[in-house]
């Protein structure tokens, strides 16, 4: 009597899980959507959709670091360093083959380094985080603009768009990045004690610092990590695109990767969230997106009800503690 | 009875502690750089054209300051100023002939800004969302909206809207007054007691709660205003470019949120004042012009740009910080 009731218990804490609620509208998207229009739920455009989805995946896991190390932690400069790293590795590679992991690695420090000034400004400077990181986004966009000088920059070599595009077992190259990097993060987050430290960090500040861990110097890495995460990220983006059309490519990332974090369950307030919710957050906005295209309502209409439906999802789970507790 | 003298000394004392303090001092500096490279930058044509294009983002720095002051955040503020502008642009153009077409209109703007403002409210206090994340959403909406009021920048405002807008009176431009009305109002909530009550729900809403302060009807107010604040921004843009655009505001939700930082006020909210939105909007107005007569570069203005908001932040924290830990020890000296 006792354990059926644990289960029910179970299952109905089940329900309030963000992630299982965020995997439900997936399928629940996906069953209506093919429904209206049928081949919606086809195994092709799912792997399309992922392969959009991917992206805002990968720049979310650096947004999800941070928000997750707590302190109203948050980057809006990730938008202008995808852009940083596709121009950077169109660059340095020159449309060369030979030259791909120089580029990846000219990409990997420039962007870390600067992801680190957004990390001193924050920490050691006590500049708030949301205000820090638009500063930071205006001084990329002159580091942009010394970049390229207002011409064009070469696009993607041959092998970065094979890896990219290219398919194994019918799934593109990036999804297998994605999966990787997927699996990185999570094994970092329960597997190690960087993942335990970040926690805590993000829990409480204070205690943390009490029991030993560096939280100024954690946090600082933490912002590093977000900037080189979204620049490579642009460097693969530029595989996708193989070649830069403009220098605002980057910037619709920036406010979608909060929004994914926040739909894949992560608390805005640190401490709380797991990287498969905020994966599985990127999948379902984009595949909101994807289904407000199919079903065939102007583009108005569409931001209309895309903000609807975010603020009713983040309204089934993201919301503060109650004033009388 | 203090004298005259006296209360001047305590507050030149007491300046340095004012949140307003950096602001202030960035602003003296540019002013005075700016008589000495910018060509006849003082002239009153000029001053005047200036402080018009100053005025959206003043307002707007205002109106957010309400809402940061009573920890919040408005990130919708942006596509309310598009939203706003184009209602009243609809309006105006199918009104026309109408002798109510001009209040009408405005009315109507200010109505919609303050309805935005009751919904942010509403998400954020009764239904406990946070607010950074319910604003983007609902920044996403009025854009959506905007565009489907008007889904193209155009449309015919009278003439009259500029001339009025870009008039001066005793030597002193329409623009000015207004911003003096509003000030006068923003003194009149001071006096009412309703800024400290807001502040005290920013400051630390559970404590705010628990001495009985009306938590969730404050910040719904601070809310509305801010939403009223965009729209009066919003029709200055219409009065100044004398048509509408569905996509006017972007980029003016982070712009007031660092002219609010820069002015002194904590982003966590409960502590920081007016004035200082007011002079951190004219500064990273300012810092444009200085940077273009300084004579630099296309591309090394917009470094500029980023590089002394970042400076100018990192000071004022590091003056925060001396300022508590100065409070903390005199604390410490009484017990």
């Amino acid at each position: 009597m006792k354990n059926s009731s644990l289960t029910l218990r179970k299952v109905r804490l089940g329900f309030r899980n963000p992630t299982v609620i965020a995997l439900f509208l997936c399928f629940l998207i996906l069953l209506i959507g093919n429904l209206v229009s049928p081949g919606f739920a086809s195994f092709g455009l799912i792997v399309n959709i992922l392969v959009v989805a991917s992206f805002v995946g990968l720049v979310s896991g650096g947004q999800f670091l941070i928000i997750l190390g707590g302190g109203n932690g948050l980057d809006l400069s990730v938008g202008r360093f995808v852009t940083l790293g596709a121009i950077i590795g169109g660059v340095v590679s020159q449309k060369q083959d030979s030259k791909l992991i120089l580029a990846l690695l000219a990409v990997m420090v420039a962007t870390f380094l600067l992801g680190l000034v957004n990390g001193v400004g924050v920490t050691h400077f006590r500049i708030p985080p949301l205000v820090m990181t638009m500063s930071m986004s205006i001084v990329i966009i002159a580091i942009i603009r010394f970049i390229t000088g207002g011409i064009g920059v070469p696009g993607a070599s041959k092998l970065l768009q094979k890896i990219i595009t290219g398919k194994v077992l019918g799934i593109p190259g990036i999804l297998y990045i994605w999966i990787l990097f997927a699996v990185f993060l999570h094994y970092l987050m329960n597997n190690t004690t960087f993942g335990v430290k970040l926690m805590a960090m993000g829990t409480n500040d204070y205690a943390a610092r009490l029991a030993g861990v560096k939280v100024k110097r954690l946090r600082t890495l933490l912002y590093g990590f977000s900037g080189m995460i979204a620049g490579i990220t642009g460097f693969l983006y530029l595989g996708y695109l193989s070649s830069v059309y403009n220098i605002s490519l980057g910037d619709k990332f920036t406010l979608i990767s909060v929004i994914a974090v926040v739909v894949g369950g992560t608390s805005l307030g640190g401490g709380k969230g797991t990287y498969i919710g905020v994966a599985i957050g990127a999948f379902l906005l984009q595949l909101m997106e994807s289904f407000l295209v199919t079903i065939r309502i102007d583009q108005s209409m569409r931001q209309v009800l895309f903000g609807t439906i975010l603020l009713v999802i983040i309204f089934m789970y993201g919301r503060e503690q109650k004033m009388q507790n | 009875m203090k004298s005259k003298k006296e209360t001047f000394l305590q507050f030149s004392k007491s300046l340095p502690r004012k949140p307003y303090f950096l602001s202030m001092i960035i602003l003296i500096f540019f002013f005075i750089m700016l008589g000495f490279i910018g060509r006849n930058y003082y002239s009153a044509y000029n001053l005047t054209t200036k402080f018009r294009l100053w005025m959206p983002l003043l307002l707007v720095a205002l109106g957010q300051t309400f809402v940061i002051l009573g920890g919040g955040l408005d990130m919708s503020v942006s596509s309310l100023l598009a939203l706003v502008n184009v209602v009243t642009v609809r309006l105006l153009m199918s009104l026309s002939g109408s002798p109510f077409q001009v209040p009408i209109a405005i009315l109507a703007g200010i109505g919609v800004g303050i309805t935005a403002g009751f919904v942010n409210g509403l998400l954020v206090t009764y239904l406990r969302l946070p607010p950074l994340i319910s604003t983007y959403g609902t920044q996403i909406v009025w854009g959506g909206l905007a565009l489907r009021v008007l889904h193209q920048s155009g449309g015919e405002v009278p003439f009259s809207w500029y001339t009025v807008y870009s008039s001066t009176f005793l030597g002193i431009p329409f623009s000015v007054y207004l911003l003096a009305l509003l000030l006068l109002g923003v003194y009149y909530l001071k006096r009412t007691g309703f800024v400290t009550q807001l502040k005290a729900c920013g400051g630390n809403i559970h404590g705010a709660y628990e001495s009985v302060l009306p938590v969730n009807k404050l910040r719904i107010q601070s809310y509305m205003l801010c939403g009223f604040f965009a729209s009066l921004a919003a029709i200055c843009i219409v009065a100044e470019t004398v048509t509408g655009n569905p996509l006017s505001g972007s980029g003016y939700e982070l712009e007031s949120i660092s002219a609010v930082a820069l002015g002194g006020t904590s982003l966590a909210g409960g502590a920081g004042g007016f004035l200082g939105s007011i002079l951190g909007a004219i500064v990273l107005k300012l810092i444009n012009d200085v940077i273009f007569f300084a004579g630099l570069g296309v591309n090394y203005q917009v470094l500029a740009q980023g590089l002394i908001i970042i400076l100018a932040l990192a000071a004022g924290g590091q003056l925060t910080k001396q300022n508590t830990s100065r409070a903390q020890l005199k604390r410490r000296k009484k017990v």
